[in-house]
């Protein structure tokens, strides 16, 4: 009938009926399309104080011809610093363009048609996405009491299961699995499935119960960690992340991963962050203890129900529609999480940050529920 | 088969979306069944097309009367469509497929080669043909079946749709059913008699104008649900007993409607209708959808959920005036949008994206004496049990004003209540039509975001 491709023909069913995600335009657009002259990001999670000094200079001082030739394809220094961080052999480590590509190299690595993961139903969607749009199945577990249900986790298991994911601090509620609950899973897992720590916020975990699963590796080798740069290290924009397991299975994975997908200036950066961070993490650390602080007392003054756990941020239950108040936060300069996409409908995200713009949100917010008379 | 009484007069009334309604069947596959015919655009294969749609209806469960009406559009409609082809008589693809609860007839063919004006519902395919406009070939097939429509897609051509629903027995009488608290609930997809029982409880609980018609005709019911076009989640008791539950559907390809929720002798009354809501609610997210909407809240809808988009004054059977209010949630954050608007809504227009706080580049559309087609083409999808027609914009064109005067006066004469009008603001042409429907007599009611390419503007003509 036309030269038009039959995009229901060539395209998988599994394709066709995922939802791309939107990001958000540029501020600068933002700023225009809701008439607001400064905008405070309180929707990512990004760590207001910037990177480490140490990481901001090796950005500075980045000599530009360097642009123009490849960076190391693998990572190659950055994972000899973090094989002497955690103690660990350099070719346990697997660097990614952020924690987000490091997610499809394992989903890859282990998954055939008719395999699934497990995870939670209201946690980071990128698990679930990845595994979905790959033709795979996702078991999504409720959570029980906002946190990973490892017994739900558990029953949700089959023949076919290849990965569980448990993000740990969870994003968005923040909470946590302890260390005798994280042991308790994994021995009971026994290693017949890839289990997936995803520790993106385990910098700011200050609770002395919090297991860090790096340190688990040389005793549950069907463990698999992820962190990233992007949170508490603030290079969220030249993308780094990494994973790290056992020997093995890090081999398997590095199979499906793509080399030279991280560029020099992110691998440099990074390399300093973790050279020299010990402060900027306790700054960072003292801005989030206080801007939770300050959150806590001045939502529970609102009468709203809260979640404030370990991380960077803060979930609340508004209400009123969540995507209504995000537009009506935007249109006075704050930018927060909508929730429905994380499948809490009236429940917003906000990004513990500096004072002012703690301020902001909490004036712009009294506004908003305001207006609802 | 004996057909059973259709819609209630007083039910409430609910027409389609100006915007394609997303068929089930598209998504899922495996839960619909088609046959298709390739044949020439000549009259001569008109008795195997009304053969095959008649046979195709049969197989596909509608009863004689309803096969029959069917099969009397398509007869009109390939008989029109042979008289545009002429002699050329290029391919015309018949695909007949059930949906559980109707059967549905397209007519699909390359546009290229015709006068898109022959498409139009006024449209005489000849200058000789002397047949009054009501009695042209679209519009006899138009009231033959249930739901009639032109679609215009870059990949497909032209396309018309009929549609035609089965006939099912209506609950008479009371019901003897009732409902208790429940102190513990879950929340899960029904089964088919669990629907039937939610279906009879909600209409047992609910007053008739507050619901859809639907509800008066379990059995369908359960085919809308069955044929995958429509989804329901039902809080169940620990023996089963059915507390309440929530109904949605596709309406276009980016807005998914839905119904209720429902709850039945709850207390408090509110815990098992948010469960019900964000269940549905978090089912809904991870899908396509980017706006859930309501056009029949029960009264105890939970309007903190929503934004009041505004309402429709609607005229039913008994001659009373039932405003419809509309309730809308956006699935995600607003990325921002550009709206092609017209002068001459600018004011409407600047006004609702002010007080439902929408973000957009609003851009004036004007003619600037450029070059334009000679001939415009509207769709009219008829909603036959609702007595409405939406007209939509489907090519734009130097005759569009006439168009649209031909359109209302033909329409005027049908005995519908209704005829609204659909403006995609995502589609710049379509704003030349602006001007000419606000001097024949339609209003605008409601907008709706993003329910097409871009935001819809539902006009509603005023009698």
């Amino acid at each position: 009938m036309s030269n038009f491709p039959p995009l229901d023909r060539l395209t998988p069913e599994y394709i066709r009926d995922f939802e791309p995600y939107i990001p958000s335009k540029p501020d600068e657009e933002l700023k225009k399309l809701y008439g607001c002259e400064r905008l405070f990001r309180l929707n990512n999670n990004e760590n207001p104080l910037g990177p480490p000094p140490a990481a901001q200079r090796v950005i500075r001082e980045f000599p530009p011809p360097r642009a123009s030739v490849y960076p190391s394809g693998d990572a190659y220094y950055l994972r000899l610093k973090l094989a002497e961080k955690f103690d660990m052999h350099p070719d346990q480590f697997l660097v990614g363009n952020g924690a987000n590509e490091v997610i499809s190299f394992a989903i890859k690595a282990f998954c055939e048609a008719g395999d699934n993961i497990v995870t939670a139903d209201k946690t980071f969607a990128v698990y679930e996405w990845v595994a979905t749009f790959s033709g795979f199945g996702a078991h999504l577990v409720p959570l029980a009491d906002f946190g990973f249900d490892a017994e739900g986790m558990l029953r949700a298991m089959d023949d076919r299961t290849k990965i569980l994911f448990v993000c740990n601090p969870n994003n968005p509620t923040g909470s946590i699995w302890k260390r005798d609950l994280l042991r308790g899973f994994l021995d009971r897992v026994a290693g017949s499935r890839i289990v997936v720590i995803d520790e993106a916020y385990a910098e700011f975990v200050e609770d002395p119960e919090f297991q860090n699963a790096m340190g688990l590796i040389p005793e549950y080798p069907n463990l698999v960690v992820f962190r990233t740069f992007s949170k508490m290290y603030a290079l969220a924009g030249l993308r780094i992340g990494y994973l790290a397991g056992s020997m093995e299975v890090v081999d398997v994975i590095r199979r499906t991963c793509v080399v030279y997908s991280v560029n020099v200036l992110a691998q440099l950066a990074a390399l300093a962050a973790i050279e020299e961070c010990a402060e900027h993490i306790a700054r960072t650390r003292e801005l989030v203890r206080k801007g939770k602080s300050f959150l806590e007392r001045e939502i529970g003054a609102l009468g709203l129900e809260y979640v404030s756990g370990e991380g960077n941020f803060v979930m609340l239950r508004l209400p009123m529609n969540d995507g209504l108040a995000y537009r009506k936060l935007m249109t006075r300069g704050v930018m927060i999480r909508s929730m429905t996409g994380f499948r809490f409908p009236n429940w917003i995200r906000v990004t513990v940050s500096t004072d002012d713009a703690m301020e902001c949100f909490i004036g712009a917010l009294t506004e908003v529920l305001g207006e609802r008379g | 088969m004996e057909s059973a009484p259709r819609m209630r007069a007083d039910s409430h009334p609910c027409p389609p979306l100006p915007c394609d309604r997303r068929q089930g069947g598209e998504l899922n596959r495996e839960h619909t069944h088609a046959v298709v015919l390739r044949v020439r655009g000549n009259a001569v294969f008109l008795p195997l097309v009304t053969s095959f749609v008649e046979l195709s209806a049969g197989a596909f469960g509608l009863g004689k009367k309803e096969a029959l009406g069917l099969t009397l559009a398509a007869e009109e409609i390939f008989t029109h469509l042979c008289g545009i082809m002429g002699a050329k008589g290029g391919e015309v693809r018949v695909r007949c497929r059930t949906h559980g609860h109707y059967v549905r007839t397209d007519f699909s063919f390359p546009a290229m080669d015709f006068d898109v004006r022959a498409f139009n519902l006024t449209a005489r395919v000849s200058p000789a043909d002397d047949r009054c406009e009501d009695e042209m070939g679209l519009v006899l097939a138009s009231r033959a079946v249930d739901r009639l429509h032109v679609t215009h897609a870059r990949e497909r051509g032209l396309r018309l749709t009929l549609i035609k629903e089965k006939a099912y027995p209506k609950t008479e009488g009371d019901v003897p059913l009732s409902s208790r608290p429940l102190q513990q609930f879950s929340i899960r997809p029904p089964e088919r008699e669990e629907l039937k029982v939610f279906a009879l409880l909600t209409g047992k609980y609910y007053r008739r104008q507050d619901l859809p018609g639907f509800f008066d005709y379990p059995g369908k019911l359960v085919d809308m649900v069955g044929g995958a076009e429509y989804h329901a989640l039902a809080a169940l008791g620990p023996a089963g007993e059915i507390g309440g539950g929530i109904l949605w559907c596709w309406a276009g390809s980016k807005t998914v409607e839905f119904y209720g929720p429902y709850v039945f002798e709850q207390e408090p009354h509110t815990r098992m209708r948010n469960a019900l809501l964000d269940a549905a609610i978090s089912t809904i997210a991870r899908t396509p959808a980017v706006g859930l909407l309501n056009r029949c809240p029960p009264p105890d809808f939970p309007q903190d959920y929503f934004e009041p988009l505004g309402g429709i004054p609607l005229l039913s059977e008994d001659g009373t005036v039932l405003e419809q209010r509309a309730w809308f949630r956006l699935m995600h954050e607003d990325p921002g949008a550009v709206a092609w608007v017209h002068p001459e809504l600018e004011k409407f227009i600047r006004g609702e994206f002010k007080r439902l706080v929408l973000p957009r580049e609003v851009r004036m559309v004007r003619d600037e004496g450029e070059t334009a087609n000679a001939h415009s083409l509207l769709s009219a999808d008829f909603d036959r049990p609702q007595k409405t027609v939406t007209l939509k914009p489907v090519w734009p064109g130097r005759d569009a004003g006439e168009n649209v005067a031909g359109h209302v006066a033909l329409l005027r004469c049908e005995g519908l209540r209704d005829v609204f009008f659909g403006l995609d603001l995502g589609q710049s042409w379509q704003a030349v039509f602006t001007p000419h429907v606000l001097v024949h007599g339609f209003v605008p009611r409601l907008l709706l975001p993003y329910a097409g390419e871009g935001d819809v503007v539902v006009f509603q003509l005023q009698v």
